[in-house]
């Protein structure tokens, strides 16, 4: 009499081996990272101290703007109209400069803590490649029409994503502990 | 080391491999990886469901266990102490592999070939079909006896869903197998 599947099952569930073999042999990779310290707790809210602050900091450019843009709308049907384009290319200079003086912190820090590049990187890095493009087309747009509100939304998204990308990517593993995937 | 502790009329039992570890012997760590790495991984491959994961399971698993092996009280035995070890590892090591590839990957995983043509692999060859959570419930409680109260606790989820997932999983083997 033939098992039924149920029986069948259970007699493959019993007979499943306790112990399988990897492809590769895996105590050289072992044996490098053991000597690496591990991130501690505080190392963690060292991180997320750095993130919230890259947010505070977003959220403070963000609230800053918010009341010239209004001013500038009501200067726009003005004769001064040209005055508050000034002040709003200035203004896009300022928050590009204080982005990019954020992220070369955390590319300094990203090196101090001895990143280094892997093959997980290559997806992020793909993404912060067309993300810092799409930036830049966003800002060539913003500079010929600086009181367009939707491309300012863009613009200040596309930065926050680029800061949380980095902060991603120092989470990384080093190479050396993932040659074998 | 084995050699060593011969001459010194001892076994190196788990426990003896842990105490010399904790002093910083890498070679009796090494010992410790070769007596339950093949362990490990079987329990990292059919939790995670591809080789590749399952071998970074396995690295992270030991690295963190050569960290906390100062933990280790010796009241229980060091292999249940590191199966334990081992099913969180995975756990956050599948949640963060799914997270993180998650934001540039569709997410519709097939399944890597086991190639293993024995019988005996019949069922990991069948369980890597699986659906992920189905898959995980059932490598815990069929394979690793786990009681669904504990697969809820550790998973975060209901007793009823484990159970669910539980037989769900069971079907679809039974279904699945020729």
């Amino acid at each position: 009499m033939n098992p039924s599947p149920e029986q069948r099952l259970q007699a493959l569930i019993d007979k499943a081996p306790r112990q399988l073999t990897p492809a590769q042999p895996l105590w050289d990779k072992i044996e490098k990272r053991l000597d690496v310290p591990q991130p501690s707790k505080n190392h963690h809210w060292h991180q997320w101290a750095i993130a919230c602050s890259l947010l505070l900091a977003l959220l403070f450019s963000y609230r800053f703007w918010l009341p010239e843009t209004k001013e500038m709308t009501e200067l726009a049907e003005s004769p001064s109209q040209a005055l508050a384009q000034d002040d709003l290319q200035t203004l896009l200079s300022q928050i590009d400069a204080e982005h990019k003086r954020q992220v070369s912190a955390l590319e300094i820090q990203a090196h101090s803590v001895s990143w280094k590049h892997s093959q997980y990187g290559t997806p992020l890095e793909a993404g912060l490649r067309e993300l810092r493009e799409a930036a830049q087309q966003i800002y060539r747009s913003l500079q010929t029409n600086p009181t367009d509100k939707h491309l300012w939304e863009i613009w200040l998204w596309v930065q926050k994503r680029e800061l949380e990308l980095l902060l991603q990517k120092q989470k990384l593993p080093q190479e050396t502990d993932i040659q074998t995937i | 080391l084995n050699a060593q502790l011969s001459e010194q009329g001892l076994t190196a039992t788990d426990k003896r491999l842990v105490a010399l570890a904790c002093e910083g012997s890498k070679a009796a760590f090494k010992q410790l990886y070769l007596r339950h790495y093949q362990r490990v991984y079987a329990l990292s491959l059919r939790l995670s469901g591809q080789s590749s994961l399952a071998e970074e399971i396995t690295q992270d698993c030991f690295v963190r266990l050569w960290h906390k092996l100062p933990l280790y009280r010796g009241d229980s035995q060091f292999s249940t102490w590191l199966h334990s070890l081992c099913v969180n590892q995975a756990l956050n090591s599948i949640n963060n592999h799914k997270k993180f590839w998650a934001r540039f990957l569709p997410m519709d995983q097939h399944p890597e070939p086991l190639h293993h043509d024995d019988q005996e692999y019949e069922l990991d060859g069948l369980i890597l079909r699986l659906p992920e959570r189905a898959r995980i419930v059932f490598v815990l409680a069929a394979i690793e006896g786990y009681r669904h109260q504990e697969i809820a606790n550790l998973l975060g989820i209901s007793v009823g869903t484990s159970k669910a997932q539980y037989h769900r999983a069971r079907q679809l083997l039974q279904e699945m197998s020729p």
